[in-house]
């Protein structure tokens, strides 16, 4: 009975969606697609959300329902006026995705140094709106092209993850320039730009009050340029050259280019229209709801503009911006509802969810074909076997380990006795990087919410100590438990979906972390009292890590006891992450990331080894944040905001996202540089270690810290070889190919073809 | 059993192979993992022998007693901090040495160990030398100087009595957090900022100021300015704060640390942690700073007090009444000025201290007004990117709601956006100025639609400011010799410099955070409208049992457009009552309706 109605269901839609098919006369398949839109907005919009948030009883869930609280008509409205600008984020998003198969960063940055530069033109010096619109259009793209050309194209040939990571730098790097632009355009009433009405002509051409909101002529525009543009980008990629190309070079770069499409010029063109994109974005949203007064876009907007994308399966205009409405009309529901905004994070996370789960049978297929190439960085090759025995080359190494060894135990002293805390958090931070290298480096997943994961074992092992008393090993036992069980809860939609789309559902947990569960006021049960702290344990009753202990001369701070501790559960990371990329399991782990199908040719469960890859790293990425509750003695929610997650994933990928060392140097560089004695006290230090400096780092080092460290080492090795008079190939060849590159780039291109003819 | 193996018999039916193949692979596997399994039931004997339990924590030591006494150095002895008496738990007078005794047995009297048990009072016999004394005051230099104690007379002050102490100098840190350049760079223009040669320099002048006039029983303090720290103003890093904290600690061992700051609450409690004396966190609730005793206190008022006063405003002025105040139309969904009963909607951020504080404000206010719709709490999330997208739905919701009053219990920041959506929305409700969260500061007041804002009435904490040339701070920086003036926000932490001044006074030679706490609860506090004979500058500053923050009185305000600040001289601003009559708790006066001016609009 069940298959019947699943049969007739389908021949329903099959039949339906001949509509859309290209045979059909577009007057057809636009009608066709505008019912549809309308039945389907109507459905969700009025009777599932309805539903669910107003007139259905849902007492089993009470923080979600309630008969009392029906949701009025007009912040569904407000919801969908307001998500579609979400949509027209995810819109950017889709654009850079499909030039270059990254999440851009900078997407809502890219417009709006030139956009809020307009507006307060507008507000702050009286200018004409028509005179503003030119410089929100032709500002917008001028910056989005020059990013391209001067960021961008240098990255073009770096591996996916290195650029996504410079998308974050330029998104900081425009945000001081946004700010300095409104900076020097009000001056002293910089502080009165907060609250500023922003007033267009539409606001007084039409006002109407429907229900409790007020609408006005903003937002009838706002609707009508956000689904002209979903429109007119739409038939820009369908019916135009340069939109057709736009797409040939998303779906193979190298084949477009050996097809005569100018790929160059064509990623510039996107990134201007991206750009433009934002700024309208900006600018439509000041009248509507203002501008924030320190940049546009953080990682909340980026979640919504994101999941928009995502939803949208990075493809579809239109399913973009109707899901940036939803998210917008779940948004006002929930706040409108429940009194309290917390909770749009976990209903949010649900959402997308269910939404990607609805679809994923689309998803599945292939829809990322360079999932492969979101590796970042060339392992670490071992020494070619002709060096390996050389004398030289084994007192190096013994050199080189001895000095690791030395810094890693002078670390408290190296910078500082009293800053021995913050090297124990460069180490906490290489646990969860090293979980990150797993998951992300090893296994092709990205998540952009690994310090949530962190998080929920510092509340974990944090309450059970401050609460329960519990041993202290236990506790980083059950955290690590929970961290795994969660992490292969978050994973299961990514057992069929790749690549960003587990990019998320990860930042939408790390959300749910800092504005759920980490509340008193909901997990009271949970976190450690007010006045409890998570103290550090006395070990096995003998090692008191509260107490210094003398050893001879020198003093071991209680600090710094508590790093070696740290380093230790380190050292079990690393050691535990390295025997599992050295037998079979990592090796599968490789093999999931860059051709799963083949391996399922082999016969290997694909689902269990990505899910004992999300267990294991989340493991890690626990314990590591069980050590972070010990380490302050108190949960606070703003120690684990999402932007923490990111930084940790930048973090990472400086380093070298595919390498253990790489995790550990990009943790030891952006915390650990601005604590060295000499150069602490220069001005301005976290400059390189922020947007600017990752932005420099790596334009320098395209592969990250790790490349640097491959190229001093290979430099050496190379100068070994040929003082000892032996040769070696591997070497050689390196040697040659970054002395030819573009022979180099040659081949690749080569290769890639034949990979792709076959 | 090895004679099933197909290997050795050659059996190989399907149920030998599986079998033959499950006992190859759980013997290889658990061999695999033998060394684990071998450290993990290590690991299980070690926790059921010796396990690895938390340290104490050793705030536990500091516990609050129910009964509200304040241990002493002794152990089973308390101080009753109503009468600075040494008592048992039981409440038995005691000496310093625990033994039962009569009255004699008072903290401070001359002599011997109780000498240093604490109080300013080595010196209180008939000997006592009072000379140097202005009346009652130490002397009468500021608007509000602290109480007069007895000249010392020398001697052993006890020396090294806690960290930070030598018997010659006192330890003061400055705790200051990175500023971040965007947001002074809005603030300096408002004059909302500080230089750090302004501080240094303020510092300077504090510390010759307080070595020369309070006694500091042959010590002398000696202020370290730390805003060195890698602990940004913003956005929040509580981990790079408290690892600040613990550096400045380490580093400096400072006896007291002062931090004009109004976030980190965990930050603070790091510092109550290690047993330093700290001063900051504006509006925590009373409850934090008991649980934190006797290393938590705050100039300004704590948060439930604040909440209480507001809730006699409310309950005295507005309970029981249709909303006046108002827009000519509070919303077309609501009704008109006047037609309506006040119903109470308060603005809170969503974190559990301040939703608890919240609560309590709704359930005082539903006790004075049975009659009326309970007052609706709306939460918000402090994030600046959807701020203004919650603040839609929160005006619906207070729409919705039928919410007449809105009370915004929040950061200085929030009611920008809210009133921005309110008037977006035709929505023209009252706002209760609640005086915390420096929303009843002129400057700030400004950030505020004014449509919106024209409707705003309440209770302020801040007191009437003076010129600027007549402030303490200019004050005290003339007393020291020194020309001008010092900072236009120099105000701010000269007031945590002369409470901490005056609580080392009042904790007499023996300086621990115990003496500290008892001489701050015993002491009679400074200042006060009825103390300083009407004097509208001077608020009411005084500690008590439960009671760790500073200021007790408030007065009311309103806001008006054309009204000129005391600070710059420019309108709008608000307008002091009473001129500036300040009110301590139970004293709030009622018929508002008299005092605050309905607008046209």
């Amino acid at each position: 009975m069940r298959s019947e109605i699943r049969r007739r269901f389908g021949d329903a839609v099959d039949r339906w969606s001949r509509f859309f098919m290209p045979e059909t006369a577009w007057p057809i398949r636009a009608g066709a697609a505008l019912a549809t839109g309308l039945v389907a907005y109507l459905m969700l919009v009025e009777i599932v959300l309805q539903g669910v948030f107003g007139r259905i009883d849902l007492a089993l869930i009470p923080a979600i329902g309630s008969r009392n609280a029906p949701i009025p008509r007009e912040i569904f409205l407000n919801g969908a006026v307001v998500g579609s600008l979400y949509g027209l984020i995810g819109l950017g998003l889709i654009l850079v995705y499909r030039a270059n198969r990254i999440i851009n960063f900078a997407q809502a940055q890219l417009g709006a140094v030139a956009a809020s530069a307009a507006l307060m033109l507008l507000t702050f010096r009286n200018w004409a709106y028509l005179a503003v619109i030119p410089l929100v259009l032709i500002g917008g793209g001028a910056v989005g092209g020059t990013v391209e050309m001067v960021f961008v194209r240098r990255f073009s040939r770096s591996p996916r993850l290195i650029l996504t990571v410079v998308t974050i730098g330029i998104g900081l790097v425009l945000q001081a320039l946004e700010f300095f632009t409104k900076k020097w355009i009000v001056g002293d009433q910089f502080l009165q730009s907060v609250a500023a009405q922003y007033k267009t002509p539409f606001s007084r051409w039409w006002s109407q009050q429907i229900g409790t909101l007020t609408f006005s002529g903003d937002h009838i525009f706002t609707l009508a340029v956000v689904i002209g543009l979903a429109v007119g980008l739409a038939a820009f990629f369908r019916y135009t050259d340069l939109g057709i190309a736009v797409r040939a070079s998303s779906e193979n770069r190298d084949r477009a280019s050996l097809l005569g499409i100018p790929v160059k010029r064509v990623s510039t063109v996107v990134w201007t229209l991206a750009a433009v994109l934002s700024a309208i974005g900006v600018f439509l949203r000041g009248p509507l709801v203002g501008i924030p007064i320190t940049g546009f876009v953080g990682p909340t907007l980026l979640l919504y503009g994101l999941a928009a994308a995502v939803i949208a399966r990075m493809k579809h205009m239109y399913v973009a911006i109707a899901a940036g409405m939803l998210i917008g009309i779940v948004e006002q529901s929930v706040v409108f509802t429940r009194s309290a905004p917390g909770l749009v994070s976990p209903v949010l996370l649900v959402v997308i969810v269910i939404a990607l789960l609805a679809q994923r049978s689309h998803l599945a297929r292939g829809l990322d074909p360079a999932a492969g190439s979101w590796q970042a960085a060339a392992e670490l090759r071992p020494v070619p076997l002709e060096l390996r025995d050389l004398p030289v080359v084994r007192r190096a190494r013994a050199l080189l380990q001895v000095v690791v060894g030395l810094v890693v135990v002078l670390a408290p002293w190296i910078v500082g006795s009293a800053r021995a805390d913050t090297a124990s958090r460069i180490a906490i931070v290489s646990i969860v990087g090293v979980s990150l290298v797993i998951l992300t480096g090893w296994t092709g997943q990205i998540s952009l919410g690994q310090w949530g994961i962190a998080a929920l074992g510092a509340a974990v092992a944090g309450g059970l100590a401050a609460n329960h008393n519990w041993d202290f090993f236990l506790t980083i036992a059950v955290a690590g438990a929970c961290g795994a069980g969660v992490a292969v809860l978050i994973g299961l939609p990514a057992l069929r979906i790749q690549g960003l789309f587990l990019a998320v559902t990860t930042l939408a947990f790390a959300f749910t972390m800092t504005d759920f569960v980490l509340r008193r006021q909901w997990f009271s049960w949970l976190l450690p009292e007010q006045r409890a702290f998570a103290d550090r344990p006395n070990l096995y009753g003998v090692f008191d890590l509260t107490e210094p202990t003398p050893l001879g001369p020198v003093n071991v701070s209680a600090d710094a006891k508590f790093y070696y501790l740290c380093v230790l559960f380190l050292g079990l990371a690393l050691y535990l992450a390295r025997s599992l990329r050295k037998n079979r399991s990592g090796r599968l782990l490789i093999g999931v990331r860059d051709n799963p199908r083949l391996l399922q040719a082999y016969g290997v469960n694909l689902a269990r080894t990505r899910l004992a890859a999300f267990a294991i790293s989340g493991f890690i990425a626990a314990i590591g944040g069980a050590l972070f509750a010990y380490q302050f003695g108190q949960i606070d929610p703003d120690a684990f905001l999402p932007q923490q997650s990111v930084a940790i994933f930048l973090m990472t990928v400086i380093g070298g996202a595919s390498s253990l060392t790489g995790a550990v140097l990009g943790a030891v560089y952006v915390l650990g540089i601005p604590l060295l004695p000499v150069l602490r006290d220069v001005q301005f230090i976290e400059l390189l270690t922020s947007g600017f400096g990752v932005l420099l780092i790596l334009m320098a080092l395209p592969g990250g810290l790790i490349e640097g460290l491959y190229r001093l080492r290979d430099g050496w090795l190379r100068r070994v070889a040929e003082r000892q008079g032996i040769h070696v190939p591997s070497l050689v060849a390196d040697s040659l190919v970054l002395d030819n590159s573009d022979e180099q780039q040659v081949v690749a291109d080569a290769g890639v073809s034949m990979e792709a003819v076959r | 059993m090895r004679m099933l193996s197909p290997d050795v018999t050659g059996v190989t039916t399907p149920v030998a192979l599986a079998y033959n193949r499950r006992r190859t692979m759980g013997s290889s596997k658990l061999k695999l993992y033998r060394p684990f399994l071998a450290v993990l039931l290590a690991q299980a004997l070690f926790i059921a022998v010796a396990p690895s339990l938390p340290s104490n924590d050793k705030l536990s030591a500091q516990a609050p007693l129910a009964s509200g006494l304040v241990p002493s150095d002794v152990e089973g002895v308390f101080v009753d901090p109503e009468t600075g008496q040494l008592v048992t738990a039981e409440g038995i007078p005691v000496d310093a040495s625990g033994q039962p005794t009569g009255t004699a047995a008072r903290t401070g009297q001359p002599g011997g160990t109780a000498a240093r048990t604490g109080g300013p009072s080595s010196a209180t016999g008939a000997s006592a030398d009072m000379s140097h004394c202005k009346g009652d005051r130490q002397f009468d230099i500021l608007h509000a100087n602290p109480p007069c104690v007895p000249k010392w007379p020398g001697g052993d002050n006890g020396g090294a009595t806690y960290q930070g102490v030598t018997k010659d100098e006192i330890k003061i840190v400055f705790f200051g957090s990175t500023p971040n350049p965007a947001v002074d760079a809005i603030l300096a223009p408002q004059g909302l900022a500080r230089t750090e040669d302004d501080e240094r320099a303020l510092f300077a002048a504090a510390q010759d100021f307080v070595n020369k006039n309070y006694e500091l029983y042959g010590r002398k303090i000696k202020i370290v300015e730390r805003d060195d720290n890698p602990c940004p103003q913003t956005p929040p890093d509580p981990p790079a704060c408290i690892e600040a904290a613990r550096q400045v600690v380490a580093e400096e061992k400072p006896f007291m640390v002062l931090w004009d700051s109004g976030l980190y609450p965990t930050v603070f409690n790091e510092f109550a942690r290690l047993g330093v004396v700290t001063f900051g966190g504006w509006h925590f609730s009373a409850e934090y700073f008991t649980d934190f005793r006797p290393f938590r206190y705050d100039v300004f008022m704590d948060g439930t007090k604040s909440v209480r006063m507001l809730a006699e405003y409310w309950c005295k002025n507005l309970a029981g009444k249709n909303a006046t105040h108002t827009g000519v139309r509070i919303h077309n969904s609501i009704g008109a000025r006047g037609t309506v009963r006040r119903r109470l909607g308060i603005s809170v951020p969503d974190v559990d201290a301040n939703l608890r504080t919240a609560r309590l404000l709704a359930d005082l206010v539903e006790k004075c007004d049975p009659g009326a719709k309970p007052p609706f709490i709306r939460p918000y999330q402090s994030n600046i990117e959807t701020a203004s997208q919650q603040a839609d739905a929160t005006a619906a919701a207070y729409i919705d709601a039928g919410v007449t009053t809105i009370a915004c219990l929040c950061d200085p920041i929030a009611p920008a956006f809210g009133t921005r959506s309110y008037t977006k929305n035709d929505y023209y409700p009252e706002h209760l100025v609640a005086g915390i969260g420096l929303l009843d500061f002129d400057k700030l007041g400004r950030l505020y639609e004014p449509s919106q804002w024209t409707h705003a009435f309440g209770i302020s904490h801040l007191q009437v400011q003076p010129r600027h040339e007549d402030s303490d701070a200019s004050r005290m920086w003339r007393a020291t010799g020194r020309s001008g003036t010092p900072c236009q926000s120099c105000n701010l932490p000269w007031g945590y410099v002369a409470l901490a001044a005056s609580f080392i006074q009042s904790a007499g030679p023996d300086l621990n955070p115990l003496n500290v706490e008892r001489g701050a609860l015993s002491g009679p506090g400074v200042g006060g409208w009825k103390q300083s004979g009407g004097n509208p500058h001077v608020p009411r500053i005084s500690f008590g049992p439960g009671d760790y923050t500073g200021i007790d009185d408030l007065k009311e305000v309103y806001w008006n457009e054309s009204t000129a600040s005391s600070i710059d001289g420019a309108p709008p601003s608000y307008v002091n009552l009473n001129g500036g009559r300040r009110y301590e708790e139970g004293e709030l006066p009622g018929g508002f309706e008299q005092r605050v001016p309905v607008k046209p609009q």
